[in-house]
């Protein structure tokens, strides 16, 4: 799957903070995640427990708390300027599997509700982040 | 501090990789994704499994090429997504098309290194060598691939029309001021005596192939077999100088 993949970039990026400030203790994980890429949250936590459990084991690097946090997908027109929360679950199946793997290709299936233009930008809720302290 | 993870699994993805070579050319129409394809089939004989990888988010083309039917196909995935398998498995594929029923990507600059990075994050690939095909130009598509410059090494396409020699001219300077290892110069729809109009003009004594002008090639688009015996007789003087590399 591919929370599998996003998982495991989570938490190489936690063994490299863990190299860069000398620590091996995070008392909290916060996970950003964006509306329009569709992330099971529940598939994303199985894979992240699993792969810290094993981060954990080999390199004694631990973590207290997860959170999840969700972002709302925010879209503005580059033309006319209008902003707008588009209803990806009008979009068929296999639409929203392509938009699950590359957030970006929602332009060529959307466009601006108010003047059909394809060249907007995402403002907010594309994909995944983390906060590490 | 946020943290895009993804720049961690990209690098980690990319870290199976002995060589990464980005096919380059400022201008347009001097036979990138030409050149890049069949450098990725005649690497087979020599690496095994090769990969293959689309950069040209706004209009990918590389799949015409190799005859691939980028609306009809079926993403695998297994922890990221697996490439497409073609030539016998020698050759594994990954383009921005297969995710948009090969429509054209209306994408701007910060949207580009998103889909970029989200593609080298996600594809897990197995070969030794990773071919770039990249749109014309020095555009954020090859600046996104140059950051990782320890085990890049780029090709640069030229023809010997003017414009083209121009363009190349100018994107030497700037591999080298950068101190960025070029492979190499290869031309293409080349007359016979046209190496030295390359060698001449870019100041360059590694113009490492020169590929004819092949007239309908057009029509050979999706016969990869056939794309693979033309272009071997040109190519396996990239592979030999990438060895030695």
């Amino acid at each position: 799957m591919h929370e599998w993949a996003l998982a495991e970039g989570i938490v190489e990026a936690l063994v490299r903070r863990a190299k860069e400030v000398g620590v091996n203790r995070f008392s909290r994980l916060k996970i950003i995640l964006g509306e329009l890429q569709q992330i099971d949250r529940e598939i994303l936590k199985y894979a992240l427990d699993e792969l810290l459990k094993l981060t954990r084991n080999s390199l004694d690097i631990n973590v207290d708390n997860i959170v999840f946090e969700k972002e709302n997908v925010v879209l503005q027109c580059s033309r006319c300027g209008y902003i707008w929360r588009p209803a990806l679950d009008i979009l068929d199946e296999s639409v929203k599997e392509c938009i699950h793997f590359i957030p970006e290709v929602i332009h060529v299936y959307i466009s601006c509700p108010q003047c059909n233009s394809h060249d907007f930008s995402i403002v907010g809720g594309r994909g995944i982040a983390i906060e590490i302290s | 501090m946020t943290i895009d993870p993804r720049i961690f699994l990209a690098s980690s993805r990319l870290s199976v990789f002995k060589y990464i070579v980005p096919v380059l050319s400022p201008k347009g129409g001097v036979g990138k994704s030409t050149v890049a394809t069949a450098l990725s089939l005649v690497l087979t004989d020599s690496f095994g499994t090769v990969s293959l990888v689309d950069l040209d988010i706004n209009n990918p083309t590389a799949h015409i090429i190799l005859g691939v039917d980028a609306g009809s196909l079926k993403i695998e995935e297994d922890k990221g997504i697996l490439p497409i398998k073609l030539f016998d498995s020698r050759l594994e594929f990954m383009s921005i098309t297969l995710f948009t029923r090969d429509k054209l990507v209306p994408l701007r600059g910060r949207d580009i290194s998103n889909a970029i990075l989200e593609i080298l994050a996600i594809t897990r690939w197995s070969g030794k060598v990773l071919i770039v095909d990249t749109p014309p130009g020095f555009s954020d598509e090859v600046m996104d691939l140059m950051r990782i410059k320890s085990i890049i090494k780029p090709i640069i396409v030229s023809t010997t029309d003017k414009l083209s020699l121009y363009s190349a001219s100018r994107l030497i300077e700037l591999l080298k001021s950068e101190d960025i290892d070029i492979l190499g110069i290869v031309g293409n729809m080349c007359k016979s005596g046209d190496i030295h109009i390359l060698e001449t003009y870019l100041q360059r004594d590694d113009v490492i192939a020169c590929i004819p002008k092949i007239d309908g090639f057009d029509k050979l688009y999706g016969r990869i077999d056939t794309i693979y015996e033309l272009f071997k007789q040109h190519l396996m003087k990239v592979v030999k100088v990438l060895i030695t590399r």
